[in-house]
């Protein structure tokens, strides 16, 4: 057997171990004290009775937090998002779901450039080209589904900030941060059938922030980033 | 001939009732080692992250898989305990033999094993109400009794039936280490061959993995369990006279 495996077994023996001086502590004390009966009797009343206020309590106080999502709406959301980045690939801007539109706005250029600064920003971009002779550059931001964990993400966190000046559009990452969650479950980990890792990792949707601009065909788009369009 | 003459299901009974009271102190034993099993699981039972619009996103599930993991390794010391000397020699203040002892000790442990399932579901709550206290975090809303019932109960009942698996197990080993003092290494053979040897990674598989639903794993553990109690009553069938 190799390190590891004599290693994993080390903590079980340790609980065996444990668990066996408590069982025999438990039988010693019963043995020995005469009143130990009936104050054994008092402790598994009042344990019974704090687990069922425990269950009350928890029932009549859990109004807030996040409603989880069940494994059907994540492969709803994932289909809906791939349809999405697909239309958005192919530059259909037809087929763009109105759901995820978040922003949408005109821009009129004074010369011939637009540029895109990103600061860090997580955004996907396409350009459309048009044959306009104006100088109006039309944009709109989306955002897809994004879950994780009965989560919703997009909620939860701020999209990058967007500047709109003369003929820059500036997206700037939100500063770092760390959000954490705790969620409670009935469901035995390693028994569940729903509940395994690879369930939980199907339990995941990240989405993506776009930027879809249709600009006229004599603009010129810098981009300092080095930022992928489609 | 005697004064009164008592069925078998009356003298079992009678020797439940004893034998319930006289153990109490295994329960609250139990109650020690749930305690101990809620504080382990206050950090989490897993954790899953990502990042996402620079930020480091992490949820983390908080389960009774620790206190699952406690309680099933006192079912196991349970099971044994009882077969042990002083817990036999109660049986003296009855007359008895050999089926009716054993069937009370099985009632026993059925009763203590839906006693710990049940406690050991409800004893989840707790945490639920603790953490919160002591962490500043967000929560995703938990399926709960009310929300979920029938999930609940089929958690608890899996809970009972492994606790009652677990604690049969017990029973059999200490009804054979009965038999012959060599068997007390069995356990630890068992714990060392089970996962690494090609057979006992296939029984364990056939429990554990390869359930279609919950309820499919809990009729296993109960069949497990049934086996268990057989094969112990079977070995302690010439072992009525004191040793």
């Amino acid at each position: 057997m190799s390190n590891f495996g004599i290693l994993s077994i080390l903590p079980i023996l340790g609980i065996l171990f444990i668990i066996w001086r408590l069982l025999r502590l438990a039988k010693s004390t019963s043995n020995r004290i005469n009143w130990a009966q009936r104050s054994n009797k008092w402790i598994l009343c009042i344990y019974i009775v704090v687990l069922l206020l425990a269950v009350v309590v928890y029932e009549a106080t859990q109004t807030n937090g996040e409603e989880a999502l069940t494994s059907k709406e994540y492969t709803t959301f994932i289909n809906k998002n791939n349809v999405f980045q697909q239309a958005f690939e192919n530059n259909e801007e037809s087929k763009l779901d109105s759901k995820f539109l978040i922003e949408e706005w005109t821009q009129e250029l004074e010369g011939d450039s637009l540029e895109v600064i990103l600061n860090g920003s997580d955004v996907l971009m396409n350009i459309e080209w048009t044959d306009s002779k104006e100088q109006l550059v039309e944009a709109k931001m989306y955002r897809t589904y994004s879950y994780m964990g009965g989560i919703n993400m997009g909620k939860e966190i701020p999209l990058p900030t967007l500047e709109v000046k003369d003929n820059q559009i500036i997206l700037t990452a939100i500063p770092q941060k760390e959000r954490t969650y705790y969620r409670f479950t009935n469901e035995l980990t390693f028994f569940s059938t729903v509940n395994n890792l690879d369930a939980r990792e199907q339990r995941r949707v990240i989405g993506h922030t776009y930027i879809y601009l249709k600009v006229p065909k004599h603009i010129n788009v810098i981009d300092k980033d080095g930022l992928q369009f489609y | 001939m005697f004064l009164s003459n008592s069925t078998l299901g009356e003298v079992v009974w009678t020797q439940v009732k004893f034998k319930v009271n006289a153990y109490l102190g295994t329960l609250v034993s139990l109650i020690v080692v749930q305690i101990l099993g809620l504080i382990l699981s206050m950090n989490g039972t897993s954790s899953m992250s990502t990042n996402f619009n620079n930020t480091d996103f992490q949820i983390v599930w908080i389960t009774a898989d620790t206190v699952i993991i406690f309680v099933s390794i006192w079912a196991l010391f349970l099971g044994n305990v009882i077969t042990t000397k002083g817990y036999r020699n109660t049986n003296f203040s009855f007359v008895t033999n050999g089926i009716s002892n054993n069937l009370s000790n099985i009632i026993v442990l059925i009763i203590m094993s839906v006693f710990a399932g049940v406690t050991t579901f409800l004893s989840h709550y707790i945490l639920r109400l603790v953490v919160p206290l002591f962490n500043d975090v967000g929560y995703v809303k938990s399926g709960s009794i009310i929300d979920d019932p029938l999930s609940s109960i089929a958690s608890m009942g899996l809970m009972v039936g492994l606790i009652l698996m677990i604690s049969a197990g017990g029973y059999l080993w200490g009804t054979l280490v009965y038999i012959h003092r060599a068997y007390m290494f069995l356990l630890i053979v068992l714990i060392i061959t089970l996962p690494t040897t090609k057979t006992g990674q296939m029984i364990l598989q056939f429990i554990f993995a390869d359930n279609g639903s919950l309820f499919v794993l809990n009729v296993k553990f109960v069949c497990v369990a049934i086996i268990f109690f057989v094969l112990a009553m079977l070995s302690s069938y010439r072992l009525e006279v004191r040793r």
